[in-house]
């Protein structure tokens, strides 16, 4: 009887260990692992033997913020370089959605400001779609001159803030 | 969450057995050219029992009313002093101390009673010339709406002497930053009894009113994307009217009908549509590539002006209802939004972008005679009184956000809030 008690125990708390090692999303594993490629002739007819790692290593998202001249919402050269880096980033990791956010500066009506916002928004979609990202990984949304980044009446603040951001929705 | 509109407020009308020369005096009219305004002289208000709050009441509405008929730009307050011991009711022709002294055209006298927390007071208008009664009225409120009195008998001022129908009681609808968002606020013409309207804690943005004053739309984030609501004055309940993909902005109602024009960007680009009231059947009206925005309709329904930039830069361009017709109507002006059709259906306020800032201009809807109005901070979103002699307009010239108000010519530019972060007003109907 105090056998099985003993054995419960034991077989919960391994349950238990094993449970608490699952999932982590640490960067760096706890103990170095020799690199997997290693020239030796005498293996060249067996495959490789895949390693199961105990967790999963996440690579954070981070896609590029582009900026746009003053009441302009077409793609500058710096920012068809940044969206084409986001676009690789969406490539290497397909299971990714965007949401472009569009934004202005201060300057210019409310009103006037939404609808700009949008334009630069909808800009940068166009072209993540022609760079050949599907259009359901994209979204957009328009802030007009309502979440500004930088404060101050002068063009420092202003350049800063006529931006698109882009946000992770869902990996 | 109270409803806005104090359902108790009754203001019963007693009339006397005065008849008022209607038609006979009137000072110039004020149209939009050269007016010279009446002078009038406010006695001081008698009260029935002498009590210190009588007295207070009485030099309280007297003040609002003052205010209020300067306010109007027909009126020139002359401040005599003018004193006698008759009844208010039964000033002599002989009292001289009254018109000898006075160089007013007309003197106005009132008696105010105080009962239970409840007003009586007596309005009389003299003329001085004549040395006759006008204008007499028996007005009744409870206490704690006499602000409300007073702006209404200062409507029947302006209406018995001029014709005009006044805009005392009217209110403007505003947004306000607040710690966590921004929203709407609604307060008197003049700026005061200011109240928040809206408390979603997200950004509101743009209020508009319906042409009944009983509804104001506007702009929200609260379900996450910029849609169209409308809040119902008298219950508070905000209700969608539109959510469709992209911006749903800068909705108008139309004031003869029950559409709205609005700015929707559904087929990618932001461009003017119609849609009826339950939110659905977008009608789009203008196919042009770019921003199309500001929608705003002439007061008698048929036409629409809006900001389009399809020559590179916002320009003001007018339409008509069903989209045909474009014509540009600014001209020799760098960069024009915000459109605002004067209720005299004669003048189209806008703003222009210069160099030290946005600033406010008029202009005729025949496209001449621009007249700038303001010349300092920048200057966003004119809204016409519903009598078409004033504007409303966010100004940050002291630094920080706030709204003003002002003759159409520019005149009398005063501000009407404080603590910065207000924006976007519009001018309520009369109710």
């Amino acid at each position: 009887m105090l056998k099985l008690k003993y054995l419960t125990v034991v077989l919960i708390g391994l349950a238990l260990l094993a449970g608490g090692c699952k999932k982590g999303t640490k960067l760096e594993p706890a103990v170095e692992k020799p690199p997997q490629k290693t020239e030796e002739p005498s293996q060249k007819e067996q495959p490789p033997q895949p390693v199961q790692e105990p967790y999963v290593i996440k690579r954070e998202i981070i896609f590029q913020k582009i900026h746009f001249d003053f009441d302009k919402y077409n793609l500058r050269p710096d920012a068809i370089t940044a969206l084409n880096e986001n676009a690789k980033v969406l490539m290497e990791n397909p299971t990714v959605k965007m949401r472009i956010e569009g934004h202005c500066d201060e300057r210019g009506t409310v009103e006037y400001n939404l609808a700009l916002g949008e334009k630069r928004a909808q800009a940068a979609k166009e072209y993540l779609l022609k760079l050949g990202v599907s259009a359901s990984r994209v979204e957009t949304i328009s802030y007009g001159k309502e979440k500004p980044v930088a404060f101050g009446t002068n063009e420092d603040a202003w350049a800063k803030n006529r931006r698109d951001e882009f946000a992770v929705i869902s990996q | 969450m109270k409803p806005f509109l104090r359902l108790g407020l009754v203001i019963s009308i007693i009339w006397t057995a005065n008849l008022f020369a209607q038609g006979e005096i009137r000072g110039t009219i004020y149209s939009r050219g050269e007016f010279k305004a009446l002078d009038i002289s406010l006695m001081k208000f008698q009260t029935k029992h002498k009590s210190p709050e009588e007295e207070s009441l009485a030099l309280q509405i007297s003040e609002v009313m003052q205010r209020d008929l300067t306010f109007s730009m027909f009126f020139e307050i002359l401040e005599e002093n003018l004193f006698s011991f008759n009844d208010p009711a039964d000033l002599s022709p002989l009292d001289q101390d009254i018109w000898l002294r006075t160089e007013a055209q007309f003197v106005l006298a009132g008696k105010v009673e105080s009962q239970s927390r409840s007003l009586k007071v007596d309005i009389f208008l003299y003329d001085a010339f004549a040395r006759k009664k006008t204008y007499s009225q028996t007005y009744r409120a409870p206490e704690t709406g006499w602000r409300r009195l007073a702006h209404e008998i200062s409507n029947d001022i302006l209406f018995s002497l001029t014709g005009e129908k006044g805009i005392f009681n009217t209110k403007i609808a505003y947004i306000r930053e607040t710690t966590n968002g921004k929203e709407l606020y609604l307060c008197e013409f003049d700026g005061y009894n200011s109240q928040q309207i809206t408390f979603d804690q997200t950004i509101n943005l743009s209020p508009n009113w319906s042409a009944d004053g009983k509804k104001v739309c506007y702009t929200s984030y609260k379900s996450g994307n910029p849609d169209l609501w409308e809040l119902q004055l008298e219950t508070g309940k905000p209700r969608n009217i539109a959510n469709f993909k992209g911006i749903n902005t800068a909705a108008r109602y139309n004031p003869k009908s029950n559409q709205i024009a609005l700015t929707l960007s559904l087929e990618n680009d932001p461009e003017i549509y119609l849609i009826n009231p339950g939110g659905s059947n977008p009608k789009r009206l203008t196919y042009s590539n770019g921003i199309e925005s500001s929608p705003t309709w002439s007061p008698n329904g048929k036409q629409i002006a809006f900001t389009s930039d399809r020559t590179g830069v916002p320009q003001i361009y007018v339409m008509d209802a069903d989209g045909s017709n474009v014509r540009r109507l600014s001209y020799g002006l760098p960069y024009c939004d915000s459109p605002a059709w004067s209720p005299k259906g004669d003048k189209i306020a806008f703003v222009s972008r210069e160099p030290g800032g946005f600033q406010i201009y008029t202009i005729d809807i025949t496209g001449e005679n621009p007249q700038k109005l303001t010349d300092q901070g920048n200057n966003e979103n004119p809204s016409w009184s519903p009598d078409g002699y004033h504007l409303v307009f966010a100004s940050s010239r002291t630094g920080k956000f706030e709204i003003y108000s002002m003759g159409w010519d520019g005149n009398n530019q005063t501000r009407i809030t404080s603590g910065g972060g207000n924006f976007s007003p519009a001018w309520s109907p009369r109710f």
